[in-house]
């Protein structure tokens, strides 16, 4: 019975002095006693319709992982914890509850869509941990969130360059063409904005549903309008195809302006035929392939994902919001929450792999999008490949 | 008038392509009452096998052995999927969750192969021809031509054939043709192996005037199994009417409606339907009720 009871106290003890040394360390989870470890949650569709930007994003956060870890020796022991969201908006709730709740993150990441970034806003808040978002550009989705950020841009700064760059191409008048995603969507009242700003008439706003075999009304319509050429917002490449191919075979050939779907792989393999057909393809990201340090985190990209990947803001900005979370990590010590939040609050002049040369990340108390200002690069479809335009 | 025939045009293809789905997804609730979600899947994954085996061998050649092997993929997921269950005794619901499990196996599979992007499949017969300002590609004949000797022919195996016959007999009362010495096991596999040709066949349709990745696969799905509501569950000919109507409407609607509320209108038109006439359009109310219970 003594014997029990002598148990019973040290187990108590050694739980109590486990308590004490965790709590000391601001939450940091199962580090030894010089080596904390940090987990990052990685939210990605690896199932459902876009399994291949999930396949990107968690080869990217692995670099980015493996990076950290090789800089942070000794020190800090960086580990991803990826999950599987499939695009879908609850699926993405239920995997940030998990990786919240079960496997205690720092922050999380990953998210390629603005409604499920939208959705778990929430949770993070609550929880304070901190979200940074990747891709998500939807207007004004981290408003009123403290822990909401997103390391990229927003549809009201990336609409109107758009449209500035058509009014530099002497066009006047444009159609839109959208799928139904919050993105796209966002992104057709942004640029509907930023047109009326420079003057060019929008004759015809035509949506369609993302993976559609056939756009052939929403063509039509587009000719009908007038219009001199036609803005494309479609999240993946193979409907950048589809439209282009539908215009081509429907006779329409006028320029195409959009955002960085249209120079995916898989839009040129499928319609690269067709892009050579119209007058001009331009697409605009937000990574500058002809900067050094863009240009050779592809070529490990491809090393490492064992395909060409495309050279857009899935892998870049995966891998910038990775160092961007570690960057507030150093700065808080290693303490989460509100500590951790505030570090990513004070991040300015950080150059990452994306972003237009001259341009960096920047966060403040009153703006938590990463990238702001004039950050996009202007890419034209020639032989075969898309190249950035001066 | 060329704008009407140009929507005309893509709601052929669209509704022949929904009709050869809805077909296979009634045939295969016909013969043993499951709900096959995983038609889109199906599709996408017969349009790849497609584009795999055209590289190495001629088109046609390509064409045959991805229907085929689609038709023994069919089969196999018959006697693993659908009869060891059911001889276990497992309950219907049951076997509806194993047939969306199959739909994101083929999901997940497929990027494994084929990759992450959708691919380009070679048309049947390359070119086109203008008329009136109206172009028309040579893919968009054949698969039509295709599509509609497929149903056909399938309706006519149905009807017109021993084979067909006991599948329908099967379907419709399986103890009472067990008893009559029809092997009901052999007759189901059929069905599911016709039923996924019809998959390969709408592949051959409409990938090569699209693509075959899996982002389709969902839409197709939904559609199509649309079209076999309408069309009247376990109706061959009804699937057709329906994956035309179904087809044809939403190109209509796109072109002269709106594209943005394009499905919500379709989706309107066709809960109307079904709320005047439950069991759609030549469908037999009883067999509904029958599905209900």
């Amino acid at each position: 019975m003594k014997m029990v009871r002598r148990s019973r106290a040290l187990l108590l003890t050694m739980a109590s002095a486990i308590a004490v040394t965790a709590l000391s360390k601001g939450g940091a989870q199962g580090q030894s006693s010089d080596t904390q470890v940090v987990k990052i949650g990685v939210i990605a569709p690896l199932s459902g319709t876009q399994p291949a930007r999930g396949k990107i994003i968690e080869v990217a956060a692995s670099l980015a992982i493996d990076d950290l870890n090789a800089e942070n020796k000794g020190k800090r022991k960086y580990e991803m914890v990826l999950l599987d969201d499939g695009n879908i908006t609850h699926q993405a709730v239920t995997a940030a509850q998990r990786l919240i709740r079960n496997d205690n993150v720092i922050a999380i990441t990953g998210i390629i869509s603005s409604s499920s970034q939208k959705a778990i806003q929430p949770l993070a808040e609550r929880a304070m941990t901190p979200v940074v978002g990747m891709i998500a550009t939807a207007t004004g989705l981290t408003d009123g969130f403290e822990y909401a950020f997103r390391a990229t841009g927003s549809n009201d700064t990336i609409g109107p360059q758009i449209t500035d760059f058509i009014k530099r191409s002497g066009v006047t008048k444009a159609a839109i063409i959208g799928d139904d995603s919050t993105y796209a969507q966002s992104l057709v009242q942004e640029a509907i904005k930023g047109a009326k700003a420079v003057g060019i008439t929008i004759t015809a706003t035509e949506v369609y549903k993302t993976g559609t075999a056939d756009v052939t009304a929403q063509v039509a319509n587009i000719r009908r309008s007038g219009a001199e050429a036609v803005i494309a917002f479609p999240i993946v490449g193979a409907d950048a195809a589809t439209i282009a191919r539908t215009m081509v075979e429907n006779g329409l050939k006028l320029p195409i302006y959009g955002h960085n779907a249209l120079f995916t792989s898989e839009a040129i393999k499928l319609g690269g035929s067709y892009f050579a057909q119209l007058p001009a393809v331009h697409g605009a990201g937000s990574v500058d392939v002809s900067r050094p340090i863009a240009a050779a985190f592809y070529a490990r990209m491809d090393k490492a994902a064992g395909f060409k990947v495309p050279q857009n803001e899935d892998a870049a900005q995966t891998y910038d919001a990775i160092r961007l979370i570690s960057l507030a990590v150093n700065a808080a010590d290693g303490q989460r929450g509100k500590p951790l939040r505030d570090a990513l609050e004070k991040i300015q002049g950080y150059v990452g792999i994306a972003g237009a040369e001259g341009s960096a990340y920047g966060f403040s108390p009153t703006n938590h999008t990463g990238l702001t200002g004039k950050y996009l690069v202007q890419y034209k479809y020639a032989d075969g490949a898309f190249a950035p335009v001066n | 008038m060329i704008d009407f025939l140009t929507f005309l045009r893509s709601g052929i293809m669209l509704g022949v392509t929904y009709a050869l789905i809805a077909y296979a997804f009634t045939m295969t609730y016909k013969s043993c009452r499951a709900f096959n979600f995983a038609v889109g899947q199906v599709t996408v994954l017969a349009g790849l096998l497609y584009v795999s085996l055209s590289s190495v061998m001629p088109i046609g050649a390509a064409a045959l052995a991805a229907t085929a092997c689609t038709a023994v993929l069919g089969i196999l997921i018959y006697f693993v999927v659908v009869r060891r269950p059911d001889v276990l005794g497992v309950e219907p619901v049951s076997l509806l969750i194993l047939l969306l499990g199959i739909s994101i196996v083929i999901e997940r599979t497929i990027p494994q192969i084929w990759g992450y992007y959708a691919l380009a499949a070679p048309p049947l017969v390359p070119g086109g021809f203008s008329a009136g300002g109206l172009y028309v590609s040579y893919q968009q004949v054949a698969g039509f031509l295709l599509a509609v000797l497929t149903i056909s022919a399938v309706l006519l195996f149905e009807r017109r054939t021993m084979l067909g016959k006991a599948m329908i007999a099967t379907g419709s009362a399986r103890e009472a043709a067990i008893t009559i010495g029809i092997n009901d096991r052999q007759i189901q596999a059929i069905a599911w192996g016709i039923a996924f040709a019809l998959l390969a066949v709408a592949a051959l349709v409409i990938t090569p005037l699209t693509s075959a990745g899996i982002v389709s696969a969902p839409r197709y799905s939904v559609l199509s199994i649309s079209a076999a509501f309408i069309g009247g569950l376990g109706k061959g000919s009804g699937a057709l009417v329906g994956g035309l109507a179904v087809g044809i409407g939403s190109a209509m609607i796109a072109g002269y409606w709106s594209t943005e509320y394009a499905d919500a209108i379709l989706f309107t038109l066709i809960v109307v339907l079904l709320l005047t006439r439950p069991a759609g359009m030549f469908g037999d109310a009883r067999a509904l009720k029958g599905a209900r219970a």
